[in-house]
């Protein structure tokens, strides 16, 4: 019966959506009335004053020692363990970081706290140690957040590794991404070059070839978990400075607790959180970053313009037949289709587009937070407000970032949090067009005479100026919010957590273009709105019986809920245009046209852990999770996947103890397990029908609709499985450590959009198939090479290999010979990486004037092998795979060097491409840039792009009178080594610093991309972009910042 | 009390663990479906759209440039040696993209009236007749593409059923069995088609559009009595016949009765044009037409790709002859496509020693602009006629001037002193804005006259010049060329008169290839094109991509041509 009504209850729209809450909170006040009568509280107290530690020793002076403990900011840490070396005898610190012991002159204490490094003293003659604790690198017994609970770091048995976040915190990095590139072995971050946006993440490799409408790859994204929730917003919405760990998930043992969407890696996120035991403090922090490009293509000038429109039209301007001596009669003038570029040659003009399209960039930056905790809550409340303006004119980024944690422990047997944040990002305005500013002729002047904006000095692109003069408005607002409680349950080590998370964000986009529909105006409003709503119900039980069984048991229930819509009304063609995109109805009313959309997607997920462990020296983890989504197809609503982990402390063992004493921990690791990618999107398994106003009849338009993609019922995850080996270890005296991972991962039933005859009245279908594996090894070793009293030098080292292999796509053999069939109009090959190029083979010459050239072909276009000899070139038989565009290895080391108080970080990182790997294509093809004859004259060119012409017979790029018949991009190695990022860093010292109140005074100078290694040719390695126009380069960033925490 | 907290945690446990699996069904909040699209008969309605949709598309005057270029109509205006045909060994191979888009547009038309065939006969239809006019426009356009497809690329896979599963082994059927194909769903065509007064809209298919391709395929397959009949069917039509007399919004100004036909807004019968059969629709500024900015799905763009880049000339001076593209001078062209020589001056009856043509309307300077008068104040050649200008600067001329920005405009590309003013950047000197260039009227598919160069053909084929000549006067006489005498009459007069009459309204390369002269007219016609064309280039490549993706089944090659 009671299920019944449940079941109606549930059935209802407020049961879907609050039933969760609304019973979790009924819960509470439940049990809050219940509590006194059944829930124990079992408070652990360490009392380390036992009476036998008492007993002095005769030989030394007992004596009294006290102090205070900070971390590195100088904020008082309490729970701090002191213990008199080999005794018994030890304390905590208080509240404010006070400890004081007894002991012995000729002692040494030990002060140690989780997270943080363990330092001995020696007492001597001191009565006073003050000591400055700091973080852990090694983090042997850090915290892991591993999802939906956390780890010891000892404890882990998958492959988990933990950002260094404070190592980057400085850097004027506005996503956090930004400062995780490079750092973390096997997660793969992308440059970032444009401002706002997130760069791209992967994580161990790509597994999937799904590709989307342009071609491109898609559908390697990691999830985002957000302080225990999945985030689905931007992370350029997130505010650096409030993140406190960074962990990532990446074996498929451990990511299996988040089922369909883990495969392509998970990615914690924690914000900061006040930390139990330390007092209020207040932090500020600011930079100012002055950035420029680190390099960049160089429109040539005028005279350089004129130069090679000679030479691309070497048949007119020089004398045959050898076309090496200039032509006297030659009319440069009379060539140049329009009345500007002609007047710009006769009076000089010779304009800088790029200068003028670029402006200075910058990033100002100021975060104030505050946090600390008392006995009963702990809040972290922070500000921030980013300004940043890019390389590109206009091109604007500002963000107001506001934080509230907080966490309440009223009830030793409940507490409450949560973590909330604002963001609010404002886009607003059009940037100048980067593409048209290195192509503009420097022969164009900019203004009118009467210093006005020449709109339309030439053709058809107009002035790269004007998009400037658009009125934008893009706001977007970004809510977050996460409540949970915890409730310890009335058996042992039993609780129950629920947990609801909240995103809601929200896009308005605004324009008015005064250029627009012939200087009549053009306006548009999109509104948009998503929300996610999370439920998650924990049943954790933590127990250790008989000091050796240690058990932790998490049982999940959850569901998701997204759903978003968006409207956009669209005008043009004015009669007033003084309102702007305010009063659309005062368009032509042809031009005021509209479009909506809305969505939504649901989800339901179970799952179970169970973390065993026996003696502190085996370890086990059993992980199973079942999902349902509602975008996969009615026979495949839910899958479901399993994990198994081993783990053996081997340092624990005694013979290993005994064998290899300078071992302080060693660990070997073994997991295996299966996880999904959810590539198929919501609607993506339906048919869908394109309707809307397709044609006219007469002066009426006529509606119509026709079935544009096929349907697959069939639809479901990929399924990616996964076998992890790795080694933790850590010796002499944990100055050495480090961690090896080996892996291994199948991907198969890919999602991908299988190309189908034309034949059949549609382009493709998705469908599940195909498999790739992924094997690699990861290497992280930190090490701290010099530690004196005044000096420390700690180095990092991260390395990774990933090999990449097609095992099946089709899995057809057509043509019979016995082995699968390649797809290679997806330029899918089987044993080949997903990035196999395959392409004709470029000999590296053109045809020269003089040669023998064949039909069809022309000087200077380039000359391509034929593979088979026929004297023709055709794809099917004189391609073949030249290489592949992932690269071989990624390694970086990171340096900090510190001398009293004076620190000094430097982070290289580079991305290898071995043979034939990591290949970009760094030259366009004439047509996409207008680098060709018939524009020559409109269109400028870079200084980078050398053309053939007969006078330069050698250049190293094609010529561009006639076009090449066969378009191939140039392939070249996109290998670098890059000086990312530089630290210098200052502090106060503390004495000078106490008199006025401040904790903590620190100043620091940054630089970013300082120098690059490489023999790309084109705008940046790490982007990929050649010769690309439109792409902003990577920019080098100067900054100085403060720090101050009182 | 203990006991309570047990229930709590089972309640809990009950609540947290009971999952509703009926949360997860999925229906689209914006997207429809093909199960709930296809229900009314105003659905069937609507899926016959974006079939006018893609007949408009084919015919766009972008798409559809080499259906002109690289034949004896047309080349390239730049790079003429090279680019779009220019040279048939690199230009037209498997994995040329015009092998395949050609291609994906007429399977897509064959899609969609399969979608339409296949669905009709669950749809409850209060009007038998309704249903009857739908199926005969499905076929209609599913004879029309097997029709293109079976001249452009011989014989093709056929299908008549909707597709609702991947499919990856058709075979190639013979070119015969594609034109039968062809003409069955044609003459289904015919029969449920109405009369062409009887359309409900303007635009909408009639029988007559389905004779007239009717009589063509019986040509095509060699049954000229059928051919003749048919044709005859749609001349001897009260309703249609050749305008002989002025008509139309610009009947009281200088003109032509030829010349009315072009003029904007006067292609539809409520002009009271009676030749027009088939006419692709368009209107200016409204869902479905023509965009202010040129160059959507939507729009003509005869006037951007085949007119000449007349504005960027200089005169002997060097300064601009025109004061920039002006509505008058035909638009905003940018010169991509130009006329062969064989069309601009051998077809006319070019005589270079008197400097003169044979008599016809059709070669008068309304209807090819052949001379312009400078409009540039700022010129000292300032309102003389470009033909008067020095002989030195007619020698002076780049190959840049010669092949893109001075030749012969047929000026049915545009529609000169008629663009909307939303399109002009200055209204008072009628200069174009940057973003103009589209043809803004509606432009014919199919007209009488081309129905009786079409039963000439016929005729001619059945040993009847005489009766052919007679149908080639009809179409002459309307713009006072002299009649070609019944011994004149060949496949080679037909076709150029074909030009005379229909150039750029017909796909050229569609009517060579019909007749298997794709490669005989073009080395007669092209200069450029001529030198390379081979014989088996009377016939597409088959897509290789096509070919790769049909895996089970190998679509065979045309032959010749290399994969």
């Amino acid at each position: 019966m009671r299920k019944i009504i449940f079941k109606v209850f549930l059935n209802t729209t407020l049961g879907k959506r609050g039933l969760m809450t609304i019973f979790s909170l009924l819960m509470l006040n439940t049990v809050h009335a219940l509590k006194e009568n059944f829930i124990k509280t079992d408070e652990i107290k360490i009392n380390y004053n036992s009476d036998e530690s008492k007993t002095p020793n005769i030989r030394d002076v007992q004596k009294t020692v006290s102090g205070v403990i900070t971390d590195e900011s100088g904020i008082p840490l309490a729970g701090v363990t002191i213990i008199v070396k080999n005794t018994k005898n030890g304390t905590t610190t208080d509240f404010d970081g006070n400890y004081t012991i007894n002991a012995d002159s000729n002692n040494i204490l030990v002060f140690s706290s989780i997270g943080f490094i363990t330092k001995e003293v020696s007492i001597g003659n001191q009565s006073q140690i003050n000591i400055q604790l700091s973080e852990d690198i090694a983090q042997l017994d850090a915290i892991v957040v591993v999802g939906y609970g956390t780890q010891k770091r000892s404890d882990v048995t998958g492959s988990v590794a933990s950002a260094n976040v404070e190592a980057f915190a400085d850097q004027p990095n506005t996503n956090i991404l930004q400062s995780l590139q490079g750092s973390v072995a096997g997660l793969n971050i992308g440059a970032a070059n444009s401002i706002g946006d997130s760069p791209s993440i992967e994580v161990r490799g790509r597994n999937t070839f799904a590709k989307d409408s342009n071609g491109d790859l898609q559908g390697s994204n990691p999830l985002i978990v957000l302080d225990g929730v999945i985030y689905r917003g931007s992370l350029a919405d997130i505010n650096p400075a409030d993140i406190g760990t960074i962990d990532v998930l990446k074996d498929s043992s451990s990511q299996a607790i988040y089922g369909s969407q883990a495969a392509n890696g998970v990615i914690l996120v924690t914000t900061k959180k006040g930390k139990r035991g330390k007092k209020p403090s207040i932090n500020f922090s600011t930079y100012y970053s002055f950035d420029s490009p680190t390099n960049r293509l160089t429109p040539a000038n005028r005279d350089g313009f004129i130069n090679q429109f000679q030479k691309i039209f070497y048949d007119t301007a020089f004398i045959g037949p050898d076309f090496t001596q200039p032509d006297p009669t030659y009319n440069e003038a009379g060539n140049y289709p329009y009345q500007s570029i002609i007047d710009g040659y006769n009076n000089g003009t010779d304009t800088n587009w790029l200068d003028l399209v670029t402006q200075n960039a910058f990033i100002r930056n100021t975060n104030v937070s505050v946090s600390g905790s008392s006995e009963k809550n702990s809040y972290f409340l922070s500000a921030g407000h980013t300004e940043q303006d890019g390389y590109v004119k206009n091109d604007k980024y500002s963000r107001m970032n506001l934080r509230a944690n907080f966490e309440n422990r009223t009830r030793d047997w409940l507490t409450i949090g949560m973590e909330t944040a604002l963001s609010m990002g404002d886009h607003s305005g059009i940037k100048a067009d980067l593409r048209l500013g290195n192509l503009y002729s420097p022969l164009i002047a900019p203004y009118n005479e009467d210093g006005t904006l020449a709109t339309d000095p030439i053709g058809v692109d107009r002035n790269p100026l004007l998009p400037t003069e658009i009125d934008q408005l893009d706001k977007r607002l970004n809510l977050f919010g996460n409540f949970h409680a915890t409730i310890k349950l009335p058996v042992d080590g039993l609780s129950y957590k629920i947990n609801h998370g909240i995103s809601y964000r929200t896009q308005r986009d605004y324009r008015f273009d005064p250029n627009g529909n012939n200087f009549t105006g053009i306006a548009s409003k999109y509104n948009s709105y998503t929300i996610d709503r999370t439920t998650d119900n924990l049943l954790t039980y933590i127990k250790t019986f008989n000091d050796k069984h240690a058990l932790d048991a998490t049982l999940l229930y959850g569901y998701e809920e997204r759903e978003g819509e968006d409207t956009k009304a669209n005008s043009g063609s004015f009669s007033n245009t003084i309102l702007g995109y305010n009063s659309l109805e005062l368009g032509d009313l042809n031009q005021q046209l509209v479009s909506s959309g809305a969505w939504d997607e649901r989800s339901i997920y179970q799952m179970g852990r169970l973390n065993y462990k026996y003696n502190n020296k085996y370890l086990l983890t059993l992980t199973v999770r079942r999902d349902g989504f509602s975008g996969f197809g009615t026979k495949t609503k839910f899958g479901t996947f399993p994990s198994l982990a081993l783990g053996w402390t081997v340092s624990e063992e005694p013979f290993i103890q005994k064998a290899l004493p300078w071992v302080d921990n060693l660990k070997l690791r073994a997991s295996y397990g299966k996880t999904g990618n959810r590539t198929v999107g919501r609607y993506d398994t339906l048919a869908k029908v394109n309707a809307g106003f397709q044609y006219v009849f007469g002066n009426e338009s006529a509606y119509g609709q026709f079935i544009s993609d096929l349907g697959n019922d069939d639809l479901g995850w990929e399924t990616t499985t996964g076998l992890n080996l790795g080694i933790d270890f850590s010796i002499l005296q944990n100055r050495f450590n480090g961690s090896i991972n080996y892996y291994n991962n199948t991907t198969s039933d890919i999602l991908f959009a299988v190309d189908l005859p034309r034949i059949t009245g549609f382009e493709d279908i998705n469908t599940n198939l195909g498999e790739v594996d992924n094997t690699g090894l990861e290497v992280s070793l930190s090490s701290i090479n010099i530690q004196t009293e005044d000096f420390a030098w700690k180095s990092t080292v991260n390395f990774s290999t990933n090999k990449n292999r097609i095992a099946s796509v089709l899995g057809k053999d057509d043509d019979g010979d016995g082995i699968e069939d390649n797809l290679i109009q997806n330029s899918l090959f089987i044993g080949e990486s997903i990035g196999a190029v395959y392409d004709y083979v470029d000999t590296g010459k053109v045809y020269q004037i003089g040669d023998v050239i064949p039909g069809g072909y022309n000087p200077g276009n380039r000359i391509f092998e034929d593979l088979n000899g026929d004297n023709v070139l055709s794809d099917d038989k004189d391609r073949r795979i030249l290489g592949r565009t992932e690269p071989a290895y990624r390694f970086s080391i990171f340096n900090e060097l510190s001398y009293k108080n004076i620190s000094l970080s430097i982070f290289l990182n580079s991305v290898q491409g071995g043979k034939d790997g990591y290949l970009g294509a760094s030259t366009p093809t004439v047509s996409e840039y207008r680098w060709r004859h018939d524009n020559a004259s409109t269109y400028n060119i870079v200084n980078e792009f050398r053309a053939w012409s007969p006078t330069d017979p050698n250049a190293p790029h094609a010529g561009v009178r006639f076009d090449d018949p066969i378009q191939r991009p140039n392939y070249a190695d996109r290998s670098f080594i890059r000086l990312q990022d530089v630290r210098l860093s200052y502090k106060f010292p503390e004495k000078l610093l106490n008199n006025i109140f401040i904790n903590q005074l620190r100043l620091f100078a940054t630089g970013k991309n300082l120098y690059t290694w490489t023999n790309w040719v084109g705008v940046d390695p790490e982007t990929g972009a050649g010769f690309n126009l439109e792409s902003a380069p990577v920019m080098r960033s100067f900054s100085l910042g403060v720090n101050l925490t009182f | 009390m203990k006991i309570y907290k047990y229930i709590i945690l089972a309640f809990v446990l009950t609540l947290a663990f009971a999952c509703d699996e009926d949360l997860l069904s999925e229906t689209p909040l914006d997207t429809l479906s093909p199960e709930n699209s296809f229900l009314k008969p105003i659905d069937i309605e609507a899926a016959l759209t974006p079939n006018y949709q893609l007949l408009r598309e084919l015919h766009n005057g972008e798409d559809n440039v080499l259906m002109h270029s690289g034949t004896d109509l047309c080349m390239s205006a730049r790079d003429p040696a090279n680019s779009r045909l220019g040279d048939y060994r690199v230009g037209l191979l498997p994995s040329s993209d015009t092998a395949l888009s050609f291609w994906t547009r007429y399977y897509k038309m064959i899609a969609n009236s399969n979608v339409i065939i296949s669905r009709i006969e669950n749809i409850e239809y209060t009007d038998s007749a309704q249903k009857q006019l739908h199926l005969g426009e499905a076929y209609f356009f599913r004879g029309y593409a097997y029709r293109s497809l079976g001249y452009l690329y011989g014989g093709v896979p056929i299908v008549l059923n909707e597709i609702t599963s991947p499919k990856t082994n058709f075979t190639r059927t013979s070119k015969q069995a594609t034109l039968e194909q062809a003409i069955e769903d044609m003459k289904f065509a015919v029969t449920n088609l109405p009369d062409v007064t009887q359309v409900l809209k303007e635009g909408k298919l009639n029988n007559a559009a389905a004779n007239h391709l009717l009589a063509e395929l019986y040509l095509a397959t060699g049954d000229n009595i059928k051919s003749i009949e048919t044709a005859s069917a749609v001349i001897n039509n009260p309703a249609i016949n050749i305008m002989t007399t002025r008509f139309g919004n610009k009947a009281d100004e200088v003109g032509d009765p030829y010349w009315d036909l072009f003029q904007r807004n006067n292609q539809n019968r409520s002009a009271g044009n009676n030749e027009g059969i088939l006419v692709l629709q368009e209107e200016f500024n409204i869902p479905g037409g023509t965009p202010i900015i040129s160059g959507s799905d939507n729009d003509f763009r005869y006037e951007r790709y085949y007119g000449s880049l007349y504005w960027f000339l200089n005169d002997p001076d060097g300064n601009k002859i025109f004061l920039g593209a002006t509505s008058k001078n035909l638009g905003r062209p940018v010169g991509f496509i130009r006329p062969t020589p064989h069309f601009t001056h051998t077809i006319w009856g070019w005589n270079s020693d008197t400097g003169t043509f044979s008599q016809d309307e059709r070669n008068n300077n309304r209807n090819i602009q052949r001379d312009w008068v400078s409009d540039n104040s700022s010129s000292n050649y300032f309102g003389q006629k470009i033909s008067d200008f020095p002989q030195s600067w007619f020698d002076g001329l780049s190959a840049q001037d010669t092949l893109r920005d001075y030749y012969p405009n047929v000026t049915k590309i545009s529609t000169p002193n008629d663009h909307p003013n939303e399109i002009l950047s200055n209204p008072e000197t009628g200069q174009m804005a940057n973003f103009s260039g589209s043809t803004v009227t509606d432009w014919y598919l199919i007209r009488v006259a081309e129905t009786y160069l079409l039963r000439a053909e016929a005729h001619l084929a059945n040993g009847s010049p005489d009766l052919a000549a007679q149908d080639i006067n009809m179409v002459r006489s309307r713009s006072q060329a002299p009649d070609v005498s019944a011994g004149d009459v060949n496949i080679n007069y037909i076709l150029d008169e074909r030009m005379r009459e229909l150039n750029y309204e017909e796909d050229r390369r569609l009517t060579l290839a019909r007749l298997e002269l794709v490669y005989d007219r073009t080395v007669l016609g092209n200069p450029f094109s001529g030198l390379t064309i081979e014989p088996f280039n009377n016939l597409y490549p088959i897509p290789f991509s096509e070919i790769q993706l049909n895996s089970e089944v190998v679509l065979e090659q045309n032959p010749e041509y290399v994969n």
